[in-house]
């Protein structure tokens, strides 16, 4: 695994992004004030329940939606402040892995106009010879240059995401959005995917957003996490220490809650209730609703608890 | 030891599509005692759902039982028509679906769906019957369920919605419970709740409770035995812990191994090579033969046949005998 430098200039810095959505007469914050930092190479974490923000997060972050407020950060530039090429050229330095393998690729176009595709869009980024890149990208994600002609139908669920995968490298970008990538995969299949990613992360030095619910799967390959509830990051930190010593009680539950292969623990905990309307959320901490060590001093906000520099949490009472 | 409440043998399930019969269930069988859960364990297109639909007779019709029983206290409901199976449905066997959105219907209100195995089967009065609904409402942990009874099901949380389908499927003390994926589209700490909820009201009701899942923590936590299914086939059985600490099958192996909860952080992870079959290129030998590193010409050749060890566990392996000495 790649040693991150901490120091190191991040690949993706964003501050205070807030969005909101209006439903018929009513907001819908779906960022309430995220910041999310990911080194060069690095893995980050992002789990949460639906109606947390996630995708909201993605999309803000590959420049398809565009915050109310807040900063989002490449290097140095700021790509919301780009308009037309500029923007375009900026573009391509996020890309993305989608969760559904089958709906995701268009049965009509072959493994070779897939891959492709997205030097269409990018025309100065596509290289002189596209059928040998092609043939590379293909052998690089575990398939055979020969698949370049065949149709996805043709290919496995795994095989699929490979594809899907060879498309969000063609443009070599710096950061890659995977988006629950192994969930709609056959649980026999879902290893090598992981171990695909792992690879190219190796080989290529590229960063990942890693968006899932499977809290055993991001355990297993973030370097860092961040836990998301009703539009907040309510913790973050390296990995070992968010799922070893959480600061939130959310998070604690959320751990608890996951089933595992060797259930010997004591009374996991049992959250009441469901995660509130992101239409009509809890004023103060946002899970006091559901928490059990709620009083009446979580209807303000929250202060930031530090367990060490790196790994902080939003909590009037922290564990 | 307390009685079987569920018994399926051979049971063989066919599909008739436009390329051919295929094969989807071949040769499964498996039995619950009352009071006991047996996760009904594979990946997608194994034949873990066909098999649970056979059981209580929702077959799609491009599909077909061509062979086996499936024993409830001492019937084949497998031989009975329309009118028996009616009477089963409720009372003695009943399912959870995995989307409760489409398996409720968006037209009624929720309570009046709840009510309805009380008058049919139990030939309550409107009044009574809701008197009934209301208590279970109460019991699956719907809150106001006296205001709630007049709603519709999209007025309730997907969690919500589950526990209705629940309350549904437990009315009227089924001996036998399937729990079809009843948690794939919840959320961890919903699916927390309900599978609590599930295993309060078996325990109370003394049901034997079938859970079909592709989820292995969800079995190593909530199951007392497992099937392990591939290809249309039940490739290993016995008490969850026992196979999942000391699998017999390659598959089960491969699979356990597979999950990143036992591997180093960041090493790769000893991942199964390939993919499941497709149903129409199912082999004749070993239906895990292509993916096996045991995989040998016998394997090729003979199917292996899922043999009882004697000690509550069987294997259909030709190399059980060196797996269990591993």
């Amino acid at each position: 695994m790649l040693e991150v430098n901490v120091t190191a200039p991040p690949v993706l810095e964003a501050t205070g992004l807030r969005k909101t959505f209006r439903v018929g007469r009513k907001h819908l914050t779906a960022l309430d004030g995220v910041d999310l930092r990911i080194g060069r190479g690095e893995t980050v974490g992002l789990v949460g329940e639906s109606g947390c923000g996630k995708s909201t997060l993605a999309r803000v972050l590959l420049m398809l939606a565009r915050p109310d407020d807040g900063t989002v950060r490449f290097g140095d530039v700021n790509p919301f402040a780009l308009r037309g090429k500029e923007l375009l050229a900026w573009r391509r330095r996020v890309q993305m892995v989608f969760q559904d393998p089958y709906a995701s690729l268009n049965e009509r176009m072959t493994a070779a106009d897939i891959i492709g595709e997205p030097w269409r869009t990018h025309r100065d980024a596509a290289p002189a010879d596209r059928r040998a890149r092609v043939r590379e990208l293909l052998e690089l994600v575990g398939l055979r240059a020969g698949d370049a002609d065949r149709y996805p139908g043709e290919f496995s669920g795994g095989q699929r995401q490979r594809i899907g995968i060879a498309r969000a490298l063609a443009l070599n970008p710096d950061l890659i959005v995977c988006d629950e990538p192994v969930s709609a995969l056959d649980l026999s299949v879902q290893a090598q995917v992981l171990n695909l990613l792992a690879e190219l992360q190796r080989e290529l030095g590229v960063s990942y957003l890693f968006i899932s619910h499977d809290l055993s799967v991001v355990r297993h390959v973030a370097d860092r996490v961040s836990v998301m509830y009703l539009g907040k990051v309510v913790e973050e930190g390296p990995t070992e220490e968010v799922f070893d010593r959480p600061v939130h009680p959310y998070t604690a539950a959320l751990m608890s809650a996951a089933p595992t292969l060797t259930p010997d623990r004591g009374d996991p905990i049992l959250l009441r209730g469901e995660i509130p309307s992101p239409l009509d959320p809890p004023s103060g901490c946002r899970f006091r609703t559901r928490c059990w060590k709620a009083t009446d001093e979580c209807a303000t906000p929250p202060p930031v608890v530090a367990r060490d520099s790196r790994h902080t949490g939003l909590c009037h009472h922290p564990l | 030891m307390s009685a079987t409440a569920l018994s399926v043998e051979g049971l063989r399930v066919d599909l008739h599509t436009p390329g051919g019969v295929l094969r989807a269930v071949d040769d499964v069988s498996f039995a619950v005692r009352k009071g006991r859960t047996l996760a009904l364990l594979g990946e997608s297109g194994c034949g873990k759902s066909l098999t649970a639909q056979s059981i209580v007779g929702l077959l799609d019709p491009i599909a077909e039982v061509t062979g086996g029983a499936v024993h409830i206290g001492g019937t084949d409901v497998l031989t009975l028509d329309h009118a028996g199976r009616r009477e089963l449905a409720g009372p003695v066997l009943s399912i959870v679906f995995q989307d409760a959105l489409t398996a409720l219907n968006p037209v009624q209100p929720v309570g009046r769906q709840l009510a309805e195995p009380f008058r049919i089967h139990k030939g309550l009065s409107r009044r009574a019957a809701k008197a009934e609904a209301v208590e279970l409402m109460a019991r699956v942990g719907i809150p106001e369920p006296k205001a709630r009874y007049r709603a519709y099901p999209h007025q309730f949380s997907g969690g919500m919605r589950q526990r209705l389908l629940i309350a549904m499927a437990v009315a009227l003390g089924p001996d036998v419970l399937l729990a079809d994926e009843p948690t794939t589209a919840l959320d961890v700490t919903v699916q927390a709740q309900i599978m609590r909820l599930l295993s309060d009201l078996q325990s109370e009701r003394d049901m034997a409770v079938v859970l079909i899942t592709h989820d292995l923590a969800l079995v190593a936590e909530q199951a007392d035995d497992v099937a392990v299914m591939y290809a249309g086939n039940v490739v290993e059985t016995g008490p969850v812990r026992e196979v999942f600490d000391h699998p017999r099958h390659p598959y089960t192996k491969g699979l356990l191994d597979s999950v990143p909860e036992h591997a180093v952080k960041g090493a790769a992870l000893p991942a199964v090579p390939g993919s499941p079959p497709e149903l129409s290129a199912i082999p004749s030998g070993c239906v895990f033969q292509a993916r096996c590193p045991l995989a040998t010409a016998r394997c090729a050749d003979e199917r292996p046949r899922l043999e009882p060890s004697g000690d509550g566990r069987a294997t259909a392996c030709h190399f059980t005998e060196e797996l269990s000495r591993a």
